[in-house]
């Protein structure tokens, strides 16, 4: 797969990312050497070899949690470390929908 | 030209769980904000999300009551986008494999009349694509100052908090069919225990994907999904509104692009949300923190036994065992508190055509005056039966019983206890009841003339008297008796 500097681009506004010329051509040449590495995966035969999400099997009854609540943080601990909090909120830039 | 418009629902349903779906947090709303938190659902690093069993028996019940085949393996993915009410970046949701796919429901519907009311009544058969699971978001809260201080604030108390995506196939054909199908969605999920199905709290929200071709054309217009439908009014309005707007850009020319668009109750009209949707590509992919979803046999099994006798069931029931009117069994079906309370009131009168009147009439109008709901009243079936009962048996009048009941209803006091402390009670003394009859017969001799005549419609006037003069507190079937051998005796 040929990856181009659009590709990069969509990239990087997904992950709200922002760079510099020389930085989207740096990226493109390595995003490259990325899948091509990893296109050396396809050379492995999977004929008859069922797609699977997990590597471990599905869940059992141990990997439940019972519908009971717990404690949950103390309120100071959970705002402690945000850069930016009033009244118990985490602040963040405004969001214009 | 004309045009259809077709019509398909996405609807978000919390769960009713204690806690969250991935943690422990307890999902109680109204608390201060940031209480109900901890590593999971804020998102902290190298916190790991373990599903809530009993968030999953929800799920499948609500899949099985719509019909659905549920998956034996579903799996959890990733639906990656930037949001600050998603601390992690991502929502953990299904989207392959979901828990439930391919289901139908039977609901009853109709066409809107221009005078607003419901004709050509029938029953149409609507399919559900696919019901799963995944985590809520925080809320936000926009500042509302302009200061200028440009900053949202957000809680994550409701973050984690289960929720069931139940998306629709693109069935409806009028907004009228989308409400009465988010109606019966609404009653089901309420009646399963699964929610509350509160939308104008957000317990349930709906969006919906309205889109208008040439009627007969095989081939779908541009899809408009439509937000902000916090209630089965605004949902209405906003699709009657899409649909209207869409065929006008259409027939004058203009063209659609596919858009979100809000619903703004004050003017009555959508506006398309300022957002970049082209920046959307959720990249979804299998969430490694979680193992794929297994229900056997033994899990179905269990959650199939447990199933609730539905809403569409009750009602057909109330009309059959009851022999209530249609009008009747849909308002005592409306949902299990009302049907349960019902039940229990005619189990203690044997009297389902009067407990479906006093509920429908006194109850309603004494439960809206107090702003209450059914199961706050303090009027319990058995004080409400006992008090048909006494109707029943004669020991009260129906003006009566229906003078006590405000008194019960705001001091939740049985009928005996206020017949006793008011000093009412009926008179069914046969003595005291023929002195007063032998009185009005001697009083008026031109009326009972009248009707040993023939004019037997002057019963009423002469049991009128009676009444009066006992001010309402006579026993009527003693007096009919009595009445009946006084004017008769010659």
């Amino acid at each position: 797969m040929k990856v181009n500097k659009e590709d990069v681009l969509k990239i990087a506004q997904l992950a709200k990312l922002s760079f510099g010329e020389n930085e989207v051509d740096t990226f493109t040449e390595q995003f490259q050497r990325m899948l091509t590495y990893v296109e050396t995966l396809n050379k492995v035969d999977t004929t008859g070899v069922p797609p699977t999400a997990h590597v471990v099997p599905a869940a059992d009854e141990g990997a439940f949690r019972l519908d009971a609540s717990t404690t949950s943080l103390a309120h100071e601990d959970a705002v402690a470390m945000a850069p930016d909090q009033c009244g118990g909120h985490f602040g963040v830039p405004k969001i214009i929908d | 030209m004309d045009y259809e418009a077709v019509i398909g629902l996405e609807v978000h349903v919390q769960l009713l769980t204690k806690s969250k779906i991935f943690c422990g947090c307890s999902t109680t709303f109204g608390g201060p904000a940031n209480t109900n938190v901890c590593p999971v659902c804020l998102g902290l690093p190298g916190a790991l999300p373990v599903l809530n069993r009993e968030a999953v028996t929800m799920a499948i019940r609500a899949g099985l009551a719509l019909g659905c085949r549920i998956n034996p393996q579903s799996i959890f993915a990733r639906k990656n986008y930037f949001y600050p009410d998603l601390p992690k970046g991502y929502q953990i949701s299904m989207y392959e494999q979901p828990l439930a796919q391919a289901g139908r429901i039977e609901v009853r519907t109709g066409e809107r009349s221009e005078v607003g009311n419901i004709v050509n009544r029938k029953r149409k058969t609507f399919r559900i694509d696919r019901v799963h699971m995944e985590e809520d978001a925080g809320k936000l809260i926009h500042d509302g100052s302009h200061d200028g201080s440009g900053r949202s604030w957000v809680d994550f108390n409701r973050s984690g908090v289960p929720l069931l995506e139940i998306v629709s196939e693109p069935d409806f054909r009028s907004s009228q069919e989308a409400y009465d199908y988010m109606s019966h969605l609404r009653k089901t999920v309420i009646y399963l225990g699964v929610c509350d199905g509160n939308l104008e709290e957000g317990s349930m929200r709906c969006d919906a994907n309205v889109s208008v071709r040439p009627r007969g054309a095989d081939k779908l217009g541009t899809k408009i999904e439509v937000k902000n439908l916090n209630s089965l009014r605004f949902l209405q309005k906003a699709i009657d509104y899409e649909i209207q707007r869409q065929i006008k850009v259409i027939s004058e020319g203009g063209t659609l692009t596919q858009e979100t668009r809000l619903w703004d109750e004050e003017r009555s009209s959508t506006f398309a949300m300022r957002s970049k949707e082209e920046a959307h590509d959720y990249r979804y992919f299998p969430e490694p923190d979680l193992r794929p979803l297994e229900i056997n046999e033994a899990w179905l099994a269990e959650v199939q036994s447990s199933m609730p006798e539905l809403p569409d069931t009750k009602y057909a029931r109330f009309v059959s065992e009851y022999g209530l009117g249609e009008g009747d069994a849909t308002l005592l079906s409306a949902s299990p508190d009302w049907a349960d309370y019902y039940e229990a009131t005619v189990a203690e009168c044997r009297n389902a055509k009067a407990a479906a009147n006093w509920m429908i009439t006194e109850l309603t109008s004494e439960l809206k005056n107090a702003g209450k709901t059914i199961a706050e009243c303090s009027v319990t079936p058995p004080r409400l039966g006992e008090l048909i009962r006494l109707i029943d048996t004669g020991e009260i009048s129906g003006k009566i019983a229906k003078s006590l009941f405000p008194e019960m209803f705001s001091t939740g006091a049985t009928a005996p206890v206020i017949l006793c402390r008011k000093g009412v009670s009926q008179i069914s003394d046969e003595g005291e009841l023929s002195r007063v009859i032998e009185e009005i017969v001697g009083a008026h001799p031109a009326q009972v003339e009248s009707f040993r005549a023939g004019k037997s419609k002057l019963f009423g006037f002469f049991v009128g008297e009676v009444m009066k003069r006992t001010k309402g507190q006579a026993n009527p079937q003693k007096v009919n008796e009595l009445l009946k051998n006084s004017l008769e005796k010659f």
